[in-house]
């Protein structure tokens, strides 16, 4: 029998919440923000139920919720922070570039930044980060193996600048 | 290992770091499940279901008010082989209880209550001063005592005389008690405090706290003993997912601090075994989605996982785990038994509606706090097993 609306959104919940907000986190460096971003995915999951269920993709429709929604937000916050400049320091955007991995992921380009995240942090396979992200299991590949190529010395040299919006069309909702 | 691969696991052990200095907000679902009330659509197909009810209640009353005259209606199907029947049943006010010195003993607003097993009546009242206004938040019997922790304006544990119903006692505690137990001749509190959570030891004959805390996983919650040893369960652990720390009671040693969970992860970090429920037939008993899970005590595997749709608690009384049920958003739900020879579900359901809250077990039955179907009353019911048809 197949639960119910509610009943499949808090199973899913259950199951895939934590590692989404670590998803959220790796690619905000905001953990309140990021357990924001868990909650959205979880909201327009229930709005679109239906073309969930009968794709039974809902792993990767939430991954590719949160990958867009951090993708905004960051692009808000970088608008907020060029608005306030010359006014005040934005502490959150402070707090959110200070250690040293995160500052290196921030350095990369958008997909290059999910994928790496994706693929090595979540442990996913080649197929389900191309489900999450829209992109081909050639592209995660490629786009993999260059984003190590480039964090390696980002992440001996600890040197970044803050975070940026991830951009570009990674797919998803 | 080659480049790309030390440099993933540098990635992945930084990541590790970052994520293991926060953690998940408690009651995520809760909060979840409130903003999911308030979506505007929702809001409408509510009030025209309400506007349905309504109707069908106007036009149905005299049926209505014999169902649902009580908090539990009755279950009108007769049953066959070993069932429960309703004994006393009684409202009350709150939800954690336990039994013990002939009594049932539930916890108030800033009271405690002693129950009369016979009727479910109250039978004493016992304040708890410098709760803050919020109840005690977990109750144990044993050692001559009846336990409770407080963590509201005066943190800490009550204990009460039995004999007398009055507070003998009260152990200041760090400021978050939550779970207690008494085993192996200590009384056991889980603290949850920022980081890891810590368990405290209470030697019932001083009343004082006995040894250096133990630390356990973060979130520290229910604590339950067998077989020597000591459950723990971490409801926000590293990396923000429950697992289970185990406790030696000789040396309050936790086994495997530093080892991962216990009983394994799966690919995304989840322990494979997050909470432990209840111990009976040489088993830990839990439950996943759907099922209720039998856990090896020896090396934490999973050993049978018995299908009993909604499930979401289990206790083991009588030779048989019981399973409470409930689906949500109303709760509704009901009781089954299970038999641990065959691992299949022998007791079908409790001849009552309504949804489950909490239980615990007695020499002569199973008590369970019921919430009415629209969840604005509670009722205590005592669950007997019987034989037969009823």
């Amino acid at each position: 029998m197949e639960p119910s609306r509610h009943d499949g959104l808090a199973q899913l919940h259950q199951r895939y919440y934590p590692e989404l907000v670590r998803l959220a986190f790796a690619l905000t460096g905001d953990w309140s923000l990021a357990e924001e971003l868990g909650q959205e995915a979880f909201v327009r999951a229930w709005r679109n139920w239906g073309s969930i269920r009968r794709k039974q993709s809902a792993p990767a429709y939430l991954r590719a919720t949160v990958i867009n929604l951090a993708r905004t937000r960051l692009r808000q916050r970088l608008r907020e922070i060029r608005a306030w400049r010359d006014v005040a320091i934005p502490r959150q955007a402070e707090a959110a570039a200070s250690p040293d991995v995160l500052r290196a992921l921030a350095r990369l380009p958008a997909r290059k930044r999910a994928c790496v995240v994706l693929r090595y942090y979540l442990d996913l396979s080649e197929a389900d980060t191309a489900a999450a992200l829209g992109i081909s299991v050639g592209t995660v590949k490629s786009q993999t193996a260059r984003a190590l190529q480039r964090l390696r010395p980002l992440l001996e040299d600890g040197s970044a600048p803050p975070l940026t919006p991830l951009s570009g069309n990674e797919g998803g909702p | 290992m080659d480049n790309d691969q030390q440099t993933a696991a540098r990635l992945r052990l930084a990541l590790d770091r970052e994520v293991a200095q926060h953690q998940l907000s408690p009651g995520a679902w809760p909060r979840l499940e409130r903003r999911l009330r308030r979506q505007p659509w929702r809001r409408a197909a509510i009030a025209a279901v309400c506007a349905v009810i309504v109707a069908a209640a106007a036009a149905v009353t005299p049926y209505l008010w014999h169902r649902l005259s009580g908090p539990v209606a009755s279950h009108p199907q007769p049953q066959h082989g070993p069932h429960l029947v309703i004994g006393a049943r009684a409202h009350v006010s709150g939800l954690s209880l336990t039994t013990g010195y002939g009594a049932v003993w539930i916890i108030g607003q800033g009271v405690i209550h002693r129950i009369d097993p016979a009727t479910a009546k109250t039978v004493a009242t016992i304040p708890t001063p410098g709760t803050g206004g919020k109840p005690p938040s977990g109750i144990a019997t044993g050692a001559g005592a009846v336990w409770a922790t407080s963590n509201g304006g005066r943190p800490g544990v009550y204990r009460i005389d039995p004999r007398t119903n009055r507070v003998t006692s009260f152990i200041r505690l760090p400021p978050t008690p939550i779970a207690i137990t008494v085993a192996h001749g200590r009384v056991w509190v889980t603290e949850a405090k920022e980081g890891p959570g810590i368990v405290v030891r209470i030697d019932p004959r001083t009343n004082r706290v006995s040894g250096p805390p133990i630390r356990v996983g973060a979130g520290p919650g229910e604590i339950v003993s067998s077989a020597g040893t000591l459950w723990v369960t971490n409801s926000s652990s590293t990396p923000n997912v429950p697992d289970v720390s185990r406790i030696n009671p000789a040396t309050g040693a936790v086994a495997n601090p530093h080892g991962g969970s216990w009983g394994g992860t799966d690919r995304l970090g989840n322990a494979k075994v997050s909470r432990i429920d209840a111990a009976g037939a040489g088993s830990l008993w839990t439950t996943d989605v759907n099922v209720v899970q039998r856990v090896d005590p020896a090396n934490g595997h999973v050993t049978a996982a018995i299908p009993v749709p909604h499930a979401w608690h289990v206790i083991f009384w009588h030779g048989l785990a019981w399973a409470l049920t409930g689906v949500a958003p109303s709760g509704l739900g009901t009781l089954v038994g299970i038999d641990p020879a065959a691992n299949r579900v022998v007791v079908h359901g409790a001849p009552f509606r309504g949804a489950p809250m909490t239980i615990t077990a007695g020499p002569a039955g199973l008590w369970v706090v019921f919430a009415n179907p629209d969840h604005t009353s509670l009722e205590l019911v005592h669950l007997v097993l019987a034989s037969g048809p009823n």
